[in-house]
């Protein structure tokens, strides 16, 4: 059997002991995330996996950032979801904040309009409004450029006008809505 | 709107998980120790290869494609043959009307769900009480695919809604009637319930309470009337009406849930860990745009006979036998979603019109249904928010 090198064993020590700091200065952070986005059943096992990935990389990283692990979590999310077959299937009043402030009609508005974004879209701004991360984080998830995500944030937000508008309008003449003959 | 406005109602969309039980915070050790044990085992993890992913969807489409060409042929079991020909006819006997300027095809649909409320009103511990929404969903479209579906919720116990046992409505009363999420209270369609649950200024306060089971068929039939407008931008009229292209497109994760055909993969693509290269839809995906393609209210009778042979031959989908339904012969696909869930389409057939989409579950041994949708015939009517004299299913 190979024996390792004490010194081996220390740096390996000391790998350990960062990563253990990473996982306890992410774990609640990477919790809500996976929370945000699989049935609770999935987050032990989705949040775990993702660790695991971080640690296989973990010494390959000069600085491991939350962004970073986001991006390995997003994989996780994606396998998840097709093992699940599809997308969680719940719909649930705590997904509107309850301390939530903002007048009724408006959050069912948005909530409408938030449903028939494509994934693509409401991923971005999960990520910008939810997970409150800087464009730049937000595009190291992604993997996308800078630009390129900022053109990615205006136009979810553009298509999620779009949304409200027609909601708002079938909400306000649902019998009055005349759409062109073709 | 202006756009802080809009940034904020974003970020009150955001479920938060600040509520340690609700985010699984506490789980923080435990998850440390499936960590901690994946470390020692120190296996190095299996990497997904795009030429893998690629393969298998292209097997997929390979078998799809021989299916499809079987379906017609004489060695196909008895309920292929019932289901091909269900299809084929839809394409003969149920196709639409002719429409004249100005006119709308019209379709009035039920739709009846299973919702599984739990409430802070309730005993701590307690199971959730089981409530059968039902509903109405019409929709109004041109030739074209424009126009609009309403979704119409009904009010607690009308329209044969119902709790699912007297026990179950005991306890809704014996909680203080706390709000069902999938059904409305008044009859203004607003949110109700015992007004404890609302702020008097408009906003949700301090309600809480959770439904879960339903979330599909891309409707979502709950708290309030929801119009959806169509658009013959994003409709099925590009979609090539051949089951092998349309397999073949949706594979490669092209056909979004609206019908509409993208250059490249929008729909579902799948990210390689190593590349994020997008290379289509898995099966599941695909079962999931099947779903939503063949509830538009005018692809049954444009493309059913299509699309109902592309969703039987997704990967473990299953023919059964003669169904009855409300006294109409039918046949039934089946498809698997999941472990313990299914996706079944009932056909009629003789004129292959869409009688029903449920989203089964299975527990314990038993099915029972998530959410159906029984649809009425299509017919003609003079304007978007008309309807006809009488409707009757086909």
């Amino acid at each position: 059997m190979k024996r390792r090198h004490p010194r081996q064993i220390r740096q390996d020590e000391e790998l350990r002991r960062r990563f253990e700091e990473f996982y306890r200065q992410h774990f609640a952070a990477l919790s809500r995330y996976v929370s945000r986005r699989l049935p609770p059943e999935s987050h032990d096992e989705v949040v775990a996996a993702a660790f695991v990935i971080a640690w296989k990389k973990f010494s390959d990283v000069d600085s491991p950032t939350l962004p970073w692990l986001y991006r390995i979590a997003s994989f996780e999310v994606s396998n998840e979801r097709r093992r699940l077959g599809r997308e969680p299937r719940m719909v649930a009043l705590w997904d509107i904040s309850p301390t939530d402030k903002s007048p009724l009609a408006d959050i069912f508005d948005i909530s409408s309009a938030y449903a028939q974004l494509s994934e693509g879209d409401r991923e971005v701004l999960r990520l910008i409004f939810w997970e409150d991360l800087e464009r730049t984080e937000a595009a190291e998830v992604l993997g996308c450029s800078v630009n390129t995500l900022n053109v990615r944030v205006h136009r979810a937000l553009e298509r999620l006008r779009g949304a409200i508008a027609r909601v708002d309008a079938g909400s306000r003449s649902s019998h009055h809505v005349e759409p062109k003959e073709e | 709107m202006t756009t802080d406005y809009l940034e904020d109602l974003l970020r009150s969309l955001d479920p938060g998980f600040n509520d340690p039980a609700q985010a699984n915070l506490t789980h923080e050790d435990e998850v440390w120790l499936i960590v901690t044990r994946s470390l020692e085992e120190a296996r190095p993890r299996r990497r997904v290869h795009r030429y893998e992913l690629v393969g298998s969807v292209g097997t997929a489409v390979t078998a799809t494609a021989v299916l499809i060409a079987t379906l017609g042929g004489t060695t196909t079991s008895a309920l292929a043959a019932t289901l091909h020909a269900a299809a084929s006819a839809d394409s003969h006997a149920a196709r639409l009307p002719r429409l004249a300027a100005g006119k709308f095809y019209y379709q009035d649909s039920q739709v009846s769900l299973t919702c599984n409320v739990t409430s802070p009103s309730m005993p701590a511990g307690d199971a959730p009480i089981t409530y059968i929404a039902n509903g109405t969903m019409q929709s109004w479209t041109t030739v074209g695919g424009a126009g609009k579906v309403v979704l119409t919720p009904s009010r607690i116990n009308g329209n044969g809604s119902h709790f699912a046992t007297a026990e179950d409505e005991a306890r809704w009363v014996a909680a203080g009637e706390p709000f069902i999420p999938c059904a409305l209270i008044n009859q203004s369609n607003q949110l109700g319930g015992n007004p404890a649950n609302a702020d008097h200024d408009g906003s949700l306060g301090g309600y809480s309470s959770t439904v879960s089971g339903y979330g599909g068929f891309g409707l979502s039939l709950a708290m309030t009337s929801e119009t959806t407008l169509l658009s013959s931008a994003t409709s099925i009229n590009d979609l090539p009406s051949s089951p092998a292209a349309i397999s073949s497109l949706l594979a490669n994760g092209q056909i979004n849930p609206n019908g509409s055909v993208s250059v490249s993969p929008q729909a579902c693509p799948i990210q390689d860990e190593s590349t994020s290269a997008s290379v289509g839809c898995t099966p599941s995906e695909q079962l999931e745009v099947m779903e939503q393609l063949i509830q538009l209210p005018d692809a049954s009778a444009k493309l059913g006979s299509a699309l109902y042979q592309v969703l039987a031959n997704l990967p473990g989908a299953t023919l059964l036998g003669p169904v009855t339904t409300e006294g109409v012969a039918g046949a039934a696909v089946s498809v698997p979603q999941g472990d313990n869930e299914a996706f079944e389409v009932v056909l009629n057939s003789t004129t292959g019109a869409l009688i029903s989409c449920s989203e089964l579950l299975t527990q314990n041994g038993v099915t029972s249904s998530i959410a159906t949708v029984t649809y009425g015939s299509v017919q003609v009517v003079d304007g978007s928010g008309s309807t006809p004299a009488s409707a009757s299913n086909s």
